[in-house]
């Protein structure tokens, strides 16, 4: 047994102190300084959330709400600049909390899951965007009605590829009301619950569909679309046209199993599902282009942010989808105020406005890890691999590109084996060689739509290009999906998520304290 | 960054051609036919030497573009001709889209009546196609171009507005006959309708289509004694929840020692004829 001299103790009580000191000093910088205060708070959001998800169950909210505003009434009027910001980071925890709870079914209503296994007869209004696949559609439902009463919570049905229905129309049908379970590698029970939808039912009975015959913006906004996707189909040949559409409005379902199953293995789906890059680049053409044009800059981002929003809602609004929508939100508000926010707060305040309007995201739904991981592992790594593949030529930007696919893959590997169990070792290389074309494929697809909807055999010339590129490209994918080691199984996967998890963390913060000569505060 | 674009779709044009296995510089092009390889279902397409399309069913989806879109060029949205053996879902619901796409001449189809909803949406798209709409039975003849003919022989009667019980005894066998190549395409029928078959057929043939994806209640042992075909083409998904095709039938089909193929296993199979034996080979498409 070791035994504590008092010279030790004296030694142990100054280190001790001195850590103590380094940690006042490190609140002191925090506090001093608005942008890193605001990180803090918003990451005690998180916190709350966090903590509400592992607790998983519905508390009694009442007291905890009389705090929360207690604690915000606290923060405006405390005097000293430390109190305030403690104050507003247990308000933020609390508020992640409270939201979480927020999402559980209120008890006292009748809801879905009630019905869980019978036969019933059932009516309600699609909600959102109706899904079409190559055999079938799928549907949200809200409003639910029994003959009997009105339930709680959204019901996923699918229902077969003809008549097509559309947003807004209401279904009545009798049907077998199941509650999601969980696939092998996909939570799907918790992806859906994450949605709001409690159960689902599949090719329904005697179906009664009965158009919508109110006007509804978002209806409007998706038969635009639909015009959209329409002439992109007369002027490209499948599997291009489905390809391009997934590129320019997300949506992959028109691709054939076989082709999504190549996009998976290779580690590309990303591209398809309308991804945040996808977003990323839209709004940067389109505010080039704004600004550009007789609007003028002022005039140009509230402009382009309303159609960014729009973009967001027709790209259907995945967590990818919406993550970068705000971001780039975020942005345009920084450049018309004048001042560039850092990513490190804009990244934050992403996920704190997405989680405020919806909790389950950040455990439930692996698009909305992927997206944000995949954004950190950008905004941190990016310009330090960059400088690490000097052995790699700039044409092209090549080196860009394969620094920016690193710095991704780093950071999603590890949501990738948690939630899937495999990992891809060529999705690397895969994405180096199709992201460079997706801007000019999505380009000359939006070219394309615009001829066509003049003339759709003038279209189907000009949109030569576009189906010589994407052919290329699916090629690539589908060559590289036949690999037999595309994407391995990976044992024990979850261990290796934490563990990698782990040693990225480690890594990050190594290289924080890592200063380099052209640093850049993010 | 020009070059490099105009250098990816030079290779894209390339591999359009090594994939279709189009020679450009042939001088006598040859009559064409795939049956593509759309899952659990039948989709064959017929291309003569001067370019008439024919597209006989559609699959069970929207795999038929896919398929189209890789052996037509891609600025042709024209087909002359599709028919429809009957309407199941299997072999009818990739028209709804194809129709709204691509610009066809003429439609055939027996007019059996269908209470299928997709037959309803296809219905309704054919009138708004504008096409041709001929309801074919046995003794009727498409002729495609000079010495290449589809030749009708079932159903024996005009089916036009009946309702049947089993819509595959409705379905439409056509012969497709080119110099010395006959192929045979029987659709879903059953053993009924094959009995009175071979009275009207050129026996023995070369390459059959066998009907119903395999199923061991079409395609009996008579037939095949009679029609002898060298080569035998099964349509059929892999993983199929019908567990087509039927061993009985593949025994039937060994027993007579025919070459069997099968979409499942060699994906599109690609039939070219000059008029004399045909060529069948495995050739399957990307996407």
């Amino acid at each position: 047994m070791q035994t504590c001299t008092s010279q030790d103790l004296a030694f142990n009580m100054k280190e001790w102190e001195h850590q103590a000191n380094g940690f006042r000093e490190y609140v002191k910088r925090i506090v001093a300084s608005p942008s890193r205060s605001f990180f803090v708070v918003c990451l005690s959001f998180i916190g709350g959330v966090v903590l509400a998800a592992f607790l998983n169950r519905p508390i009694f909210e009442i007291p905890f709400w009389i705090f929360a505003n207690l604690f915000l009434f606290a923060a405006l009027i405390f005097p000293s600049r430390t109190g305030k910001m403690i104050l507003w980071i247990l308000f933020a925890f609390l508020i992640g909390w409270l939201r979480f709870g927020q999402t559980f079914p209120p008890s006292g209503i009748p809801n879905l899951l009630e019905l869980s296994g019978r036969q019933t007869v059932i009516k309600g209004k699609i909600q959102g965007e109706v899904v079409v696949r190559t055999n079938n559609q799928e549907v949200t439902l809200v409003n639910i009605q029994t003959p009997d009463e009105p339930l709680f919570g959204k019901l996923l049905v699918r229902i077969p590829r003809y008549p097509t229905v559309w947003t807004g129309d209401t279904l009545a049908f009798r049907c077998r009301i199941q509650v999601p379970e969980s696939k092998p590698g996909f939570r799907y029970d918790r992806f859906l619950n994450s949605r709001g939808i409690l159960a689902t039912c599949s090719y329904p009975q005697e179906l009664d569909i009965r158009p919508a015959k109110n006007f509804s913006f978002s209806r409007f906004l998706l038969q635009g679309k639909q015009t959209m996707l329409d002439t992109l189909a007369l002027v490209l040949p499948e599997p291009h046209a489905g390809f391009v559409s997934g590129l320019l409005f997300g949506g992959s379902q028109t691709l054939s199993e076989d082709l999504r199953g190549d996009f998976s293995r290779v580690g590309v789906s990303h591209v398809t599902a309308a991804s945040g890059y996808n977003v990323a680049i839209f709004s940067q053409l389109l505010l080039l282009w704004l600004m550009r044009s007789s609007l003028g800059r002022k005039r140009a981002l509230p402009v382009a942010a309303g159609f960014v929003v729009i973009y967001v809602f027709l790209a259907g609004a995945t967590a990818a989808v919406v993550r970068a929508g705000i971001m780039a939100l975020l942005a345009m508000l920084g450049t018309g105020w004048g001042r560039t926010p850092s990513m490190r707060n804009i990244l934050a305040l992403t996920a704190v406005v997405m989680l405020l309007l919806n909790p389950r995201l950040l455990f439930d739904d692996v698009g909305f890890q992927l997206s944000f991981a995949a954004t950190i592992g950008l905004v941190l790594l990016a310009s330090r691999f960059e400088s690490l593949f000097r052995f790699v030529p700039e044409t092209f930007g090549v080196r860009t590109s394969l620094a920016a696919t690193f710095a991704a893959t780093t950071l999603s590997t590890p949501v990738l084996l948690w939630n899937f169990g495999t990992f891809s070792f060529i999705a690397p290389i895969v994405n180096l060689l199709i992201l460079p074309w997706i801007p000019y494929l999505m380009l000359f697809g939006s070219f394309a739509i615009g001829v066509g909807f003049l003339s759709s055999s003038l279209g189907s010339i000009v949109a030569l290009p576009a189906i010589g590129l994407s052919s290329i490209v699916l090629h690539v994918v589908h060559w590289f999906g036949l690999l037999p080691f595309a994407s391995s199984q990976i044992p024990f996967a979850q261990v290796f998520a934490i563990t990698s998890a782990g040693g990225i963390t480690f890594f990050l913060v190594w290289l924080s304290h890592r200063p380099r000569a052209q640093d850049i505060d993010v | 960054m020009t070059i490099v674009l105009s250098g990816l779709c030079f290779f894209a044009v390339f591999l359009f051609f090594s994939e279709t296995k189009t020679n450009l510089f042939e001088e006598h092009h040859p009559l064409r036919v795939w049956v593509f390889d759309v899952g659990q279902g039948d989709a064959i397409f017929v291309e003569t030497p001067e370019g008439r399309q024919v597209l006989i069913d559609s699959g069970p989806d929207q795999e038929v573009l896919n398929k189209l879109g890789s052996v037509l060029s891609p600025w042709d949205r024209t087909i002359d001709d599709v028919l429809l053996t009957h309407p199941h879902e299997d072999h009818l619901a990739g028209f709804v889209e194809l129709l709204k796409r691509y610009d066809v001449e003429t439609v055939y189809e027996t007019g059996v009546l269908s209470s299928s909803p997709t037959y309803k949406v296809f219905s309704k798209v054919v009138k708004e196609e504008n096409a041709n709409h001929i309801f074919v039975h046995s003794g009727m003849e498409i002729s495609l171009e000079k010495n290449i003919s589809l030749r009708i022989l079932a159903p024996d009667q005009s089916l036009t507005g009946t309702k049947l019980e089993n819509l595959n005894m409705a379905s439409i066998v056509v012969e497709l006959i080119y110099g010395e190549t006959s192929i045979l395409l029987t659709g879903d029928a059953p053993f009924e309708e094959e009995e009175d078959l071979w009275a009207d057929m050129i026996v023995p043939i070369d390459i059959l289509k066998v009907a119903h994806h395999g199923s061991g209640t079409s395609t009996s042992q008579h037939f095949l004694e009679v029609t002898h075909p060298r080569e035998t083409v099964i349509s059929v998904g892999e993983g199929n929840d019908y567990g087509h095709p039927h061993p009985v039938l593949l025994k039937r089909l060994q027993e007579i020692g025919t070459h069997i193929w099968r979409t499942d296993q060699d994906g599109d199979i690609l039939i070219i004829s000059f008029g004399g034996e045909p060529e069948i080979q495995s050739n399957p498409l990307p996407f």
